[in-house]
């Protein structure tokens, strides 16, 4: 389909030669990289690199897809991991004290920030957090990848995606979870609330929870897009922009297939997941 | 016929890189690196492949061709040849520097030039200089003896000097890039410059580092890195922090921050980028009415315009070539004058108005989209409905090169061999690209005399004969160069950009 998609978006040769190239020119730059073919014998030719573990090479940069992709896959995952985890050390907390503490001041103080922090763009913040930390503060570098004080900035700012959408998602399932009778048959015991909350109602609220943390994770791998250009940030979100509006043909192909595959392997571990975090689930597969 | 002998006799390598290096003498407090924020990925580092001007500066940094420009003058000069010789019409000799030696070690020599023209123009790479210097032209390279070179074309060809001086003729080594012939080169550069390759990481940063046995005056700063910011906004905080010397594109918005800020100053530049609106005078039936196309120059207040959405940062072009290009020359300005504008469209037949297509590109030059619109407006007030249409980039140049566009479109041109006929030639009835207004007459036999000519002084009449009449036919609507803007700290030292808009940072350098 993104094969499709691409080659329907347009000629990439008239990109590559300047506006002044004469028609032969254009014609045998189009000849050269083959573009001249009927698009299934272009396919067929793909798909059967695709299976050798040869993506291709880059249309602009003339340098093979595979490389250009391991180069930039690691900055792109340990942007969207460290993201995660903030969001989950931020979210998870807060939703938990905003369903315990449900209607009090801070449940509203915190569910506001969960909705403002879904709201807001994130380029704003990220050039407001440049502006405070970076220029007047001094305290972080506002680009480039390198050291851990390089990563709080970006990952800071691509937390804000995820945190309200968790926070909120933690309450809703704890305020479930608190409900039911084991929690109740919990408390009446006189197990401690800390347990209670932390082994109980956590563990069974889990699942859900798990669920958005492993999606999002699958999909920032290529949406974090406007966090890695404005912190010039040297991953496979930029490569993939970089490459559509160059149509460079073989990086969108190669990182919409990567990408896809590791979505896939994500949602496998998830599952996986919910049969360590729930014994009835491992009980029914059995 | 007359020739140009001795064009650039024994220029003298002294007088020449002294001209070219004039702050190596001074002692100075350095800093050991420039940090320079680029705003896009360079797209290569193939010395022929390049097409960005972004591109183009950084392989003159490691690389050098048989022929240079000044960077302020942009006079043309000698650098890897000591002299070329224009024989006669189709015939140029060339002698070579000696004792010049490429970064790995290879000795520069005849082989390379004729290795390095065959593989930039006649092998089977799309490379940039079959658009500067079209294999049409025939190119022949002979070796005479190692250190002289003879290149013969098909046609007469005054502006050899012009295309040898192009950064897309970088020469490369025989040995060193002997299987690369015929692909690009990737994950080396080997040159003969004052900077040697360290790291190209792409998208994200390229490092030279000073070249120890380079053969000229040693740059002044150890390394040089570019690193690339794609926010403008980013680029700026980092610029006020320090972490780079030197922030390319700088938004015109954004100059009042960098000059309130003490550390940092706004360096501007005229670009080369010729900006206008190109009529179909080939087609569109009012337009082929010259009273028409200069009624519709009168009807625009460009003075506002440049004013109102570009705070005054440029100059007004008044033909189709710009400032400072060999050759060029300005003929005035048309007025504003929109009762004018309108007794020239009555005269013409058409004081009831007429209705007009103006075509645009998404986001390729800076606010065109906003100027098209206040274009649109002016048009309207005289009687010309003017529709605004909107095009993707890819095919909107694709119709602009194949003469497919209605009307009238917004367009700006680079001049590829800084010479007025760059742009003068497109205006033959033989053109291949750009075909919207053919010349006769008179017009076209100053055009053609003009191209075959390789008198200097010759030229520059025969020049601006031709842009003279070009004003005249008012072909475009005339509109401006625009400033290009940089932020860099009030400690960097030596860097310029070139009229080309191509970055001169060999002598850049930062005040410790």
């Amino acid at each position: 389909m993104v094969f499709g998609l691409v080659h329907l978006s347009g000629d990439p040769v008239l990109l590559m030669v300047s506006s002044d190239s004469p028609p032969d020119v254009v014609a045998t730059t189009r000849h050269a990289l083959g573009f001249d073919r009927p698009l299934h014998q272009q396919f067929g030719d793909y798909v059967g690199r695709v299976a050798r573990g040869d993506l291709g090479i880059s249309l602009r940069s003339n340098r093979p897809v595979g490389a250009l992709i391991r180069e930039r896959l690691p900055a792109t995952v340990e942007l969207t991991v460290a993201a995660l985890l903030i969001a989950a050390a931020v979210a998870i907390p807060a939703g938990i004290v905003s369903a315990v503490k449900r209607g009090s001041a801070i449940d509203r103080v915190a569910m506001v920030g969960a909705v403002a922090g879904q709201a807001v763009p994130i380029f704003w913040l990220a050039l407001l957090l440049i502006t405070l930390f970076g220029v007047h503060l001094r305290w972080l570098p506002v680009f480039g990848r390198g050291s851990l004080a390089h990563l709080v900035l970006p990952a800071v700012s691509l937390s804000t995606v995820i945190l309200g959408r968790l926070a909120r998602l933690v309450r809703s399932s704890m305020l479930e979870v608190l409900g039911q009778d084991y929690v109740r048959t919990a408390r009446a015991k006189g197990v401690g609330e800390l347990r209670v909350l932390a082994g109980h109602a956590l563990k069974n609220a889990a699942i859900p929870i798990v669920t958005l943390l492993g999606l999002q994770f699958a999909q920032l791998l290529g949406g974090a897009v406007v966090t890695e250009t404005i912190f010039a940030w040297p991953g496979i979100g930029r490569l993939v922009v970089e490459a559509i509006f160059n149509r460079d043909f073989p990086v969108v192909q190669g990182v919409v297939l990567v990408v896809s595959l590791i979505f896939v392997a994500v949602n496998l571990l998830v599952d996986l997941a919910y049969a360590a975090l729930d014994p009835r689930i491992r009980t029914e597969t059995a | 016929m007359p020739t140009r002998r001795d064009l650039f006799k024994q220029a003298g390598a002294a007088a020449a890189l002294a001209a070219l290096h004039p702050v190596t003498a001074r002692a100075q407090a350095r800093k050991p690196n420039v940090t320079i924020g680029y705003p896009s990925t360079p797209e290569t580092i193939d010395p022929h492949q390049f097409r960005s001007v972004l591109s183009g500066s950084i392989i003159n940094l490691m690389g050098e061709g048989l022929l240079t420009r000044d960077p302020q003058t942009m006079e043309i000069k000698p650098l890897l040849a000591e002299s070329v010789k224009n024989l006669n019409p189709n015939t140029w000799e060339i002698k070579l520097r000696k004792g010049i030696r490429f970064h790995n070690g290879e000795e520069f020599n005849a082989e390379c030039v004729k290795f390095t023209i065959e593989r930039a123009i006649h092998s089977k790479l799309n490379t940039l200089s079959k658009l500067t210097w079209p294999p049409s032209f025939g190119q022949d390279v002979s070796i005479v003896d190692p250190h002289t070179v003879r290149i013969v074309t098909k046609v007469p060809d005054p502006m050899v000097p012009s295309r040898l001086a192009a950064e897309s003729m970088t020469m490369a080594p025989a040995k060193g890039l002997a299987d690369y012939r015929e692909k690009f080169v990737t994950d080396r550069f080997i040159g003969t410059g004052p900077f040697k390759l360290v790291e190209h990481v792409v998208g994200d940063r390229v490092v030279v580092e000073a070249n120890p046995v380079y053969w000229g005056p040693k740059p002044p700063s150890q390394r040089i890195v570019i690193q690339v910011i794609p926010d403008a906004a980013t680029r700026l905080a980092a610029l006020q922090r320090g972490d780079i010397d030197i922030m390319l594109n700088l938004p015109f918005p954004l100059a009042p921050t960098v000059e309130s800020d003490p550390s940092l100053r706004v360096y501007s530049e005229l670009s080369s980028l010729t900006h206008g609106i190109l009529f179909n005078a080939r087609e569109s039936a009012p337009l082929r009415d010259r009273r028409v196309r200069q009624a519709l120059n009168m009807a625009v207040d460009r003075a506002a315009i440049l004013k109102g959405l570009y705070v005054g940062r440029g100059q007004f072009l008044n033909t189709v070539t710009g400032k400072n290009v060999a050759n060029t020359m300005d003929p005035g300005p048309y007025p504003y004058d929109p009762a004018k504008a309108k007794a020239l469209l009555a005269e013409a037949g058409f004081g009831q108005g007429f209705e007009l297509t103006l075509w645009q590109s998404i986001g390729r030059w800076v606010l065109a989209e906003e100027t098209a619109q206040v274009i649109a407006g002016y048009w309207d007030k005289v009687g010309v409905k003017t529709k605004v249409q909107v095009l993707e980039w890819a095919e909107f140049n694709k119709r602009s090169g194949a003469g497919a566009q209605k009307d009238c479109f917004y367009y700006a041109f680079i001049n590829g061999t800084w010479d007025a006929s760059y742009t003068v030639q497109r205006f033959k009835p033989d053109f291949a690209t750009f075909r919207y207004f053919d010349a006769s007459g008179d017009l076209l036999k100053t055009i053609e005399e003009y191209e075959r000519t390789f008198d200097a002084k010759r030229r520059k009449e025969l020049g601006a004969k031709a842009l003279t009449g070009l004003h005249d036919e008012a072909v475009w609507l005339f509109l401006w160069q625009l400033d290009e803007l940089f932020g860099v700290t009030r400690k960097v030292k030596g860097f310029r950009m070139r009229p080309d808009n191509v970055l001169h940072m060999r002598e850049t350098y930062v005040e410790a």
